[in-house]
């Protein structure tokens, strides 16, 4: 997989724009580290191959086990 | 038996006394009224009392009883419900000032199906704001504190449920985890919490935080109880679009069995990694006390842990955020500061990294089952602390300052995110008297096996049965 570019504040900011935050709002700081915490995990799953694997959900059909 | 005395007893000890007649529903209600009463100031377990619904319920299960249509353990016995579920007569607040007044126009799933077990619900319990945080903290409704040591939090989000049921202001209440909020104040506050296969339990009429990680639990003081309760919680539910179509078992059936021969697998390394001495003092003699049951204890290798857990906080994060959006956007200031950024973190997330998180999440929910092939269970501890203070925000294990969330949660999450069934029992406690919870995790539909595991352990050790005494302390 393609390495995933780091956060910068500048694409941070286009991206709050564009959910329609305020962007006078000096929280918009403390929300940045926030995501860019999510982003490390982000990078950190893009080391896993995944090719071949159908999105999972928590969901388990329950005939793939035999109650005990 | 004075009426008192009545709250320091289990689901199946009321039920008992219930059904020969040596006490009333009523009795019972008004003693576990009273004893809300005494420590609701100091514990906070309750954001919502439903004290005259409680007695209206309690009198009508006496009639029936009465009148000879028993129904069963559950009848007549008082419920404290996580405030996310929703009850048609009573607020719903899921912890947030936003929902303050909201009133639901129909039942949760859970409520429905106490109704139907002759249980009622006695008031509505403290959690965190929109289950979005493991700790007790709440901004609009105040801390819910830990019955053991009240500077200390009682852990979340299901945190009135684990205090209420460990000071004994209910028998039983019902939670739910996504990442931990039932296991984690079970571990927290010294009594049993279980939480189930994904989508066992209904989750119909709960306020969602993550729709593919949701799951509800029992929170109580036995495993006989958290089996009982399972009994009558677990059905299909097309109202869940999650909900597993099983036939009903009597999941307390097996519960005495015993573990002789049981392979229980302990993992070799990322529950290690950050892990208090004390904590895992009281795991290992945990597993000694097992062994010397008749299980087989093996250490196994397993995929790695850390990563189920990223992909869970992604997957949980975006779902949360999706969920939150136009809420969190618009009355931002209502939200808890934290809780508030945590939710818009997730609308940062692109559609194909949450969707890159469900495919590591299939994937390693897959090697992790293979991991476990030659087990019947797992068992860790709970959480890699006991209970922090109230408002601690860091800790130090080992030489390693690690988040008070990343302490807590870090187990607990991968069985979440994997859907697996898993239960906290309480297993010591530590030199300053805070209780140590006992991780046991099966296979998918596996509880009767898991209750049994638990039940076992329980039977031949007395954690369970001490209580705290810093509540009765005035």
């Amino acid at each position: 997989m393609a390495e995933r570019p780091d956060l910068t504040y500048e694409v941070f900011i286009t991206l709050a724009q564009q959910q329609g935050f305020e962007m006078d709002n000096p929280r918009l700081k403390e929300l940045f580290r926030e995501v860019q915490t999510m982003f490390r995990r982000m990078k950190l799953l893009d080391q896993v191959d995944t090719s071949g694997i159908q999105p999972g959900s928590g969901s388990i059909p329950a005939d793939a086990f035999t109650p005990e | 038996m004075p009426n008192e005395d009545l709250t320091q007893l289990s689901v199946s000890q009321l039920g008992h006394l219930i059904e020969s007649g040596e006490i009333s529903p009523v009795e019972v209600a008004e003693a576990f009224i009273r004893r809300i009463d005494a420590l609701q100031p100091r514990i906070n377990a309750f954001i919502t009392r439903a004290d005259e619904h409680a007695l209206q319920a309690a009198r009508e299960a006496e009639k029936e009883i009465l009148r000879g249509d028993y129904k069963g353990p559950f009848h007549g016995i008082p419920v404290g419900l996580k405030d996310l579920f929703w009850t048609k007569d009573v607020r719903t607040t899921s912890g947030s000032l936003i929902d303050s007044e909201f009133m639901s126009t129909e039942d949760s799933a859970v409520v429905s199906r106490m109704k139907a077990a002759g249980a009622y619900f006695i008031g509505k319990l403290h959690m965190t704001e929109f289950a979005f945080d493991g700790t007790s903290l709440n901004r609009h409704y105040g801390p819910a504190r830990n019955p053991w040591d009240l500077a200390r939090m009682a852990g979340g989000s299901s945190s009135g449920p684990g205090a209420a049921v460990a000071s004994g202001q209910v028998p039983i209440a019902i939670g739910t985890d996504t990442g931990g909020s039932v296991r984690v104040p079970a571990a927290l506050c010294g009594i049993t919490g279980l939480k189930p296969t994904f989508g066992l339990i209904s989750r119909f009429g709960s306020t969602p935080l993550s729709w593919s990680m949701d799951h509800v639990g029992p929170m109580t003081r036995t495993v006989r109880d958290a089996a009982l309760a399972l009994n009558m919680l677990a059905s299909y539910d097309s109202r869940d679009p999650d909900s597993i179509r099983m036939a009903p078992q009597d999941y307390s059936r097996e519960l005495d069995r015993g573990v002789h021969e049981m392979r229980i697998g302990v993992p070799s390394d990322f529950i290690w990694e950050v892990m208090d001495p004390e904590v895992e003092e009281a795991f290992r003699n945990a597993m000694v006390q097992m062994e010397s049951l008749g299980s087989r204890i093996q250490e196994i290798s397993t995929p790695d842990l850390g990563l189920i857990n990223a992909a869970g906080s992604v997957v949980q994060t975006s779902e949360a955020a999706t969920i939150h959006r136009s809420r969190v956007l618009a009355l931002g200031q209502h939200f808890d500061p934290s809780i508030r950024r945590r939710i818009e973190s997730g609308l940062f997330i692109p559609a194909e990294a949450y969707l890159h998180a469900q495919q590591v999440r299939a994937k390693l929910k897959g090697v992790l089952l293979e991991s476990l092939e030659d087990v019947d269970i797992l068992a860790t501890p709970t959480t890699a602390i006991a209970a922090p203070g109230i408002e601690q925000e860091r800790v130090t294990i080992q030489g390693q300052d690690v988040h008070i969330r990343e302490a807590l949660l870090r187990i607990t999450r991968v069985f979440s995110t994997v859907g697996l069934p898993a239960i906290s029992v309480p297993c010591g406690f530590t030199k300053g008297g805070l209780p140590v919870g006992l991780q046991l995790v099966g296979k998918p539909f596996s509880e009767s096996l898991l209750l049994r595991a638990a039940q076992a352990y329980q039977e031949s050790t007395d954690w369970h049965l001490r209580r705290p005494e810093p509540v009765e302390q005035e």
